[in-house]
């Protein structure tokens, strides 16, 4: 039973990573980068709560706000692609936010110990929930409220008018163009929203594991949450949530055969695409419409 | 009055010359015909019109300002609505949803004005409810015109009735020629292959010879005679074309 605690914060921190693929999907294309997001979150949120000693509730604005800024930026560029091109750029970007972490070194004296990020050494020593003497239960307990009310705003966005027009971006953009529909501000709002979302995620992953490095942000994690999404289903914002469920008990389940657990997370892929090609959750539930 | 405008147009594709100083213009409460043999820049026309395409060289005026620089969502906004040739619609939601998307862009009093839209297309209630791959090529076209006259003052409409045969392409442009007579759409610019059907709907005809629209008959709606459609001074291949496409229609 002691592990059901950190695996629930997993489930909800990787859950808003899958999130954030899942946003970029609902705009019609497919991100292989938002782990640099979530990587800018967790970094954030790391220096924000140790070195500042922030309450973590305004590092997890700040953070999400720094992460949608980032996505905004990034889009600028690449929203001006779409396809294998947008696939690629957000992939090459993730790596060089990835490399970028791996350099940057600030270290300050804290309460008389040295902290902050260190190169390639890691960020170590995220210690909110221990300094704030807040133990394994309040710690599921935030992650999982911080989670599931990030959850619950996107599941009011895409039930709305937002989602409908976004829906109507990602099935014909030239067609929503031609009706009045802003495809570009759409795409930029909603790929920086996918950036918020994934920021969030990573300001909770810090201090839950107390230690981040580059690795944490490569492009594995990236493919793990995006086959969270696809397992789930792009039709709900649930299918991330089940999706994510699914891999992480499934992998867990496998600890005992060790390094072969990956065999088991490709075929976990395989049967998805055979018995659920298109996810749990696969059609998009229209939305309520007044007419 | 004119609304619409387009003056010294120039669109070249590589050494392809497709509107070679094209001018038109469009009055107020007008249905404008424009026929021509494919590839001859009727489709190219309305794509510099509704913006799809850039103005290299010439201008587009709308109700006196010069929109050329204006991209396709702001030419949109101002009510310059471009139809496309092939059927499009968003495929992967509901027909209310795709008309509840341009009430959700255009905001205010949308509702009342998609209801008597719904009436004046005949939208039944049973197909708002299913996606549009669902629907009969015709209902879809019909489901494209409501989304398209929905906050439209000025349509361009290319071949409307492709794909149809005659009656139901003609129930779509009397919806189109009622809409224009009182006065909730502006003015209309019809691209279609079908003489018969232009004849009928519009009270101006022209037909693209070497890359410009080039005026059949006076606003007066004297009818043409059908026996001799295109003037001798047309190439024989755009004639050809011509006669061809109208052999089609019937």
């Amino acid at each position: 039973m002691t592990t059901i605690g950190p695996m629930l914060s997993m489930v909800c921190v990787y859950m808003l990573l899958a999130l954030s693929f899942f946003v970029v999907l609902r705009m019609g294309e497919i991100s292989f980068g938002q782990q640099a997001f979530f990587g800018i979150g967790a970094y954030i949120s790391a220096v924000l709560t140790t070195v500042f000693q922030w309450e973590i509730t305004s590092a997890l604005v700040v953070a999400g706000a720094t992460a949608a800024g980032a996505a905004w930026m990034i889009g600028v560029v690449a929203l001006r692609m779409s396809g294998f091109q947008f696939s690629l750029y957000t992939l090459v970007i993730a790596e060089l936010v990835r490399g970028a972490m791996g350099r940057w070194t600030w270290r300050v004296p804290v309460d008389g110990m040295l902290a902050g990020p260190e190169g390639t050494m890691g960020f170590a020593g995220i210690d909110y929930f221990s300094r704030h003497g807040i133990g394994p239960m309040g710690q599921t307990t935030t992650v999982v409220a911080g989670s599931l009310s990030t959850l619950a705003a996107l599941w009011w966005v895409f039930a709305g008018r937002h989602g409908r027009l976004l829906a109507a971006v990602a099935a014909d953009r030239e067609l929503a163009d031609a009706r009045g529909i802003p495809s570009d501000r759409l795409r930029r709002q909603a790929f920086a929203l996918s950036g918020a979302v994934a920021g969030i995620g990573g300001a909770l992953f810090a201090p839950v594991v107390t230690y981040i490095d580059p690795t944490n942000f490569g492009l594995m994690t990236g493919i793990h949450a995006l086959a969270y999404t696809l397992i789930g289903g792009v039709g709900h914002v649930f299918g991330a949530l089940a999706g994510t469920v699914l891999d992480v008990f499934f992998l867990e389940a496998l600890r005992g055969i060790g390094r072969y657990r990956m065999v088991g997370f490709g075929s976990l892929i395989v049967i998805a695409l055979i018995v659920l090609p298109r996810g749990v959750f696969a059609h998009r539930k229209p939305t309520r419409v007044v007419l | 009055m004119t609304t619409l405008q387009m003056i010294n147009v120039n669109v070249a594709f590589g050494g392809l010359v497709v509107l070679c100083s094209a001018s038109l213009s469009l009055e107020r409460g007008t249905r404008f015909g424009l026929m021509g043999a494919n590839g001859s820049g009727k489709s190219t026309l309305l794509s510099v019109l509704g913006g799809q395409l850039p103005t290299p060289s010439g201008s587009v005026w709308l109700d006196g300002k010069d929109i050329s620089r204006l991209g396709v969502v702001a030419r949109a906004r101002l009510g310059l609505i471009r139809m496309f040739q092939e059927s499009r619609l968003w495929e992967n939601m509901s027909v209310a949803e795709n008309l509840r998307c341009l009430i959700d862009v255009k905001g205010g009093d949308g509702v009342d004005r998609m209801r008597q839209l719904r009436l004046e297309l005949d939208l039944e209630g049973a197909w708002l409810r299913r996606t549009p791959e669902a629907l009969t090529l015709h209902q879809r076209r019909r489901v494209e015109l409501c989304v398209a006259m929905f906050g439209a003052r000025i349509l361009l409409c290319d071949e409307l009735g492709a794909g149809l045969n005659l009656m139901e392409a003609r129930a779509l442009y009397s919806v189109v020629h009622r809409a224009v007579q009182a006065g909730r759409i502006e003015a209309a610019l019809l691209v279609d292959h079908k003489q018969t059907l232009l004849d009928e709907f519009c009270c101006i005809l022209a037909v693209m010879a070497s890359g410009q629209p080039v005026r059949q008959r006076a606003p007066d709606g004297v009818k043409r005679s059908s026996a001799n459609p295109v003037p001798d001074a047309y190439p024989a291949r755009l004639a050809e074309g011509l006669l061809f496409c109208e052999d089609q229609a019937r």
